[in-house]
């Protein structure tokens, strides 16, 4: 086991390598930068030109990356260029926010998504497992900018029951929390209903069944084990799709976390501060799909023996 | 005494496009200790046959049977929960493929030992020393370790000995062997049947074995009940069907196992034709359009059951006396 963990973190390493590498030459190969004349047109040249020196922005492109490398290896993301603050108490300040919306979101769309997909199965061809596959259906197709346009429509302008913005009480996470889970319990839903169906196919559940287990442990305990499994495969993207914050849901609800910046960045050319969230965000995405890995690999010993 | 008898069963299975009639008035049964084996080909019924005796079937699945006793009681009025206490513990069940009958995510303790902590009550501790007991009994060797491992840590014949292990955990009167060999090596065939054979042997407990294969039957079963298109067409003792079928899809099926005295290139005699559909099975006698006896009556009516002595009797028209008296050998 401890075998696997280090080899998939040192592909990790590699991974994150390639993605800041990748993501430095990209950023760079953008017309314009953050201190161009035709941004900043108030500003005179020169000045532009000496904040951008001092910066270290007239040097080589590949002089940059080296210098960034450098800085990086002393755990050092920069300066933010067109906010106040280092890059780094950004990602510790607003990363938080993101995570406990994020966080709530995975409970959410788990604690829905696998009891609704359970239901489903159990009543195949019935209402409950119609409407679930209608409401699934609606849950993945509909985007999450009209999903958020019409709940926060409906609940804060119409009826005045919840806050359209910010996170001071519990109500404030009403709207961010469904509008982003709203994909994923459709999906796992889904995964949960079909993987479902085909677990109580199986020889292994008659065998349960011929031992004399109850009808409510051959689904609890010999199906569901094996029909969550892919689940657990979608657990590590899902966590850190959702825990890195979502642009869409966070704009839309005044949410000061990390997603908004990351896309304000972009806009702004702030190149450490884009260079900081892609390592953050990329970081976040090895590590949970290490850990989905590993708790597959808990959950079926099959999965242990492929890999090593 | 009869442990098992079953009267009149009918099971039939709702589908989209019709009912497929697996199962067509079948009576039979199974004398304490005896071994008795089911034969046909795929798709004859006779996997369906014992799982409606188990009430193992899909909800789907229509069962009706005048009565089906077992130990005394009737089955088909029992609750469900009645049945499940029945299976597991005083029914035991080995399944075809023990690649896929054994759950992949729960180790060998896990499974061995849930029958008996849902029958017999045992705590972990005692559930262990029994399942440990069960794995030596199935001659499994070093099964302190082999209790810790998976199904897919097993090969083929270890998981089949677990599938034993389990099916005579709580000591059943009766095991079910669904094709216990079919997916098997044929050495670790051999071992298997050796294993049931003394099994029951020590046990005294009866074994219903349903294979295609009569080399297996022939090596296990006392008495052998040849089943074809949802219809048992011929029982008997396994001398009686061995040396004095009356049946010709009986001739049949004998001519089709290879002989030990065969000479190189001598071929099999198959059985012509493919089973019946059982979406529409054939107003008379099921084996009519493949038999090669067949006379205008058998494509009409279904023919009788005919006793020949106690244990043998014979479903088919050659048995009226006004029959021509064809033999197996033409």
């Amino acid at each position: 086991m401890l075998k696997y963990i280090i080899k998939r973190l040192l592909a990790g390493v590699l991974t994150m390598v390639v993605l800041i590498t990748v993501a430095f030459f990209m950023m760079h190969a953008m017309p314009g930068g953050p201190f161009s004349p035709s941004e900043e047109k108030n500003v005179p040249v020169e000045v532009l030109e000496r904040i951008a020196a001092s910066y270290g922005l007239d040097q080589p492109v590949w002089k940059q990356y080296l210098n960034y490398w450098n800085n990086l290896l002393h755990g050092d993301l920069g300066v933010s260029y067109k906010t106040v603050g280092t890059v780094n108490e950004k990602i510790t300040g607003h990363f938080p926010y993101s995570a406990k919306v994020g966080g709530l979101a995975v409970l959410f769309s788990l604690l829905i998504g696998i009891p609704l997909g359970l239901i489903a199965a159990l009543y195949r061809g019935k209402a409950a497992d119609l409407t679930t596959l209608a409401l699934a259906t609606i849950g993945i197709s509909v985007p999450v900018f009209v999903l958020s346009l019409l709940l926060s429509y409906l609940f804060s302008s119409k009826l005045n029951w919840l806050p359209t913005y910010g996170l001071d009480t519990w109500a404030c996470y009403v709207l961010p929390v469904v509008c982003l889970s709203f994909n994923p319990i459709a999906y796992i839903a889904r995964q949960t209903r079909s993987s479902m169906l085909e677990a109580l196919e199986q020889d292994y559940v008659r065998t349960a069944r011929a031992k004399g287990v109850s009808e409510l442990m051959v689904v609890a305990k010999h199906a569901l084990k094996n029909a969550l499994t892919p689940v657990i495969t979608y657990l590590g993207p899902l966590v850190a799709g959702l825990l890195t914050g979502s642009f869409v849901v966070e704009s839309r609800f005044a949410i000061p976390g990390l997603g908004y910046y990351f896309v304000r960045s972009i806009s702004d050319r702030d190149y450490t501060m884009i260079m900081g969230i892609v390592i953050f965000f990329g970081f976040f995405v090895v590590i949970c799909n290490l850990v989905s890995d590993i708790l597959l690999a808990i959950v079926d010993p099959r999965v242990k023996l492929a890999n090593d | 005494m009869n442990l098992l008898e079953v009267r009149n069963l009918n099971t039939s299975f709702h589908i989209g496009v019709g009912t497929v009639q697996a199962v067509r008035n079948i009576s039979f049964h199974v004398k304490q200790g005896e071994s008795v084996g089911i034969v046909g080909e795929s798709g004859s019924g006779k996997s369906v046959t014992m799982l409606s005796v188990m009430g193992l079937l899909p909800e789907y699945a229509d069962i009706a049977a005048d009565s089906i006793l077992f130990d005394g009681r009737e089955m088909t009025k029992l609750s469900k929960k009645a049945l499940r206490a029945m299976h597991g513990s005083e029914i035991g069940m080995i399944f075809q493929d023990p690649m896929t009958s054994l759950n992949p995510l729960f180790n060998v303790e896990s499974q061995l030992t849930e029958p008996l902590r849902i029958h017999r009550h045992m705590d972990k501790h005692h559930a262990r020393q029994r399942a440990l007991e069960l794995l030596r009994q199935v001659e499994i060797p070093n099964p302190e370790a082999r209790l810790k491992q998976y199904p897919h840590e097993l090969s083929g014949g270890l998981r089949q000995r677990v599938m034993i292990a389990t099916a005579i955990a709580c000591g059943p009167k009766m095991v079910i062997a669904d094709e216990p060999t079919t997916a098997l090596d044929v050495t670790i065939q051999a071992q298997i049947l050796d294993l049931l054979q003394n099994l029951k042997k020590e046990t005294q407990t009866s074994i219903i074995m349903i294979t295609h294969d009569l080399g297996v039957i022939a090596s296990m079963c006392s008495r052998i009940l040849v089943m074809y298109g949802g219809t048992i067409c011929e029982q008997g003792d396994a001398r009686e069907i061995f040396y004095d079928p009356k049946h010709p899809y009986t001739w049949g099926l004998l001519n089709s196992i290879p002989k030990v005295q065969s000479r190189p290139g001598e071929k099999l005699i198959p059985i012509k034709g493919t089973p019946p559909d059982m979406l529409k099975p054939p107003e008379g006698c099921p084996f009519s359009p493949r038999c090669r006896c067949c006379m205008p009556v058998c494509r009409m009516y279904m023919p009788p059951t005919v006793a020949l002595s106690d244990t043998h009797s014979v479903a088919c028209h050659l048995m009226h006396p006004n029959a021509p008296k064809i033999t197996r050998e033409g």
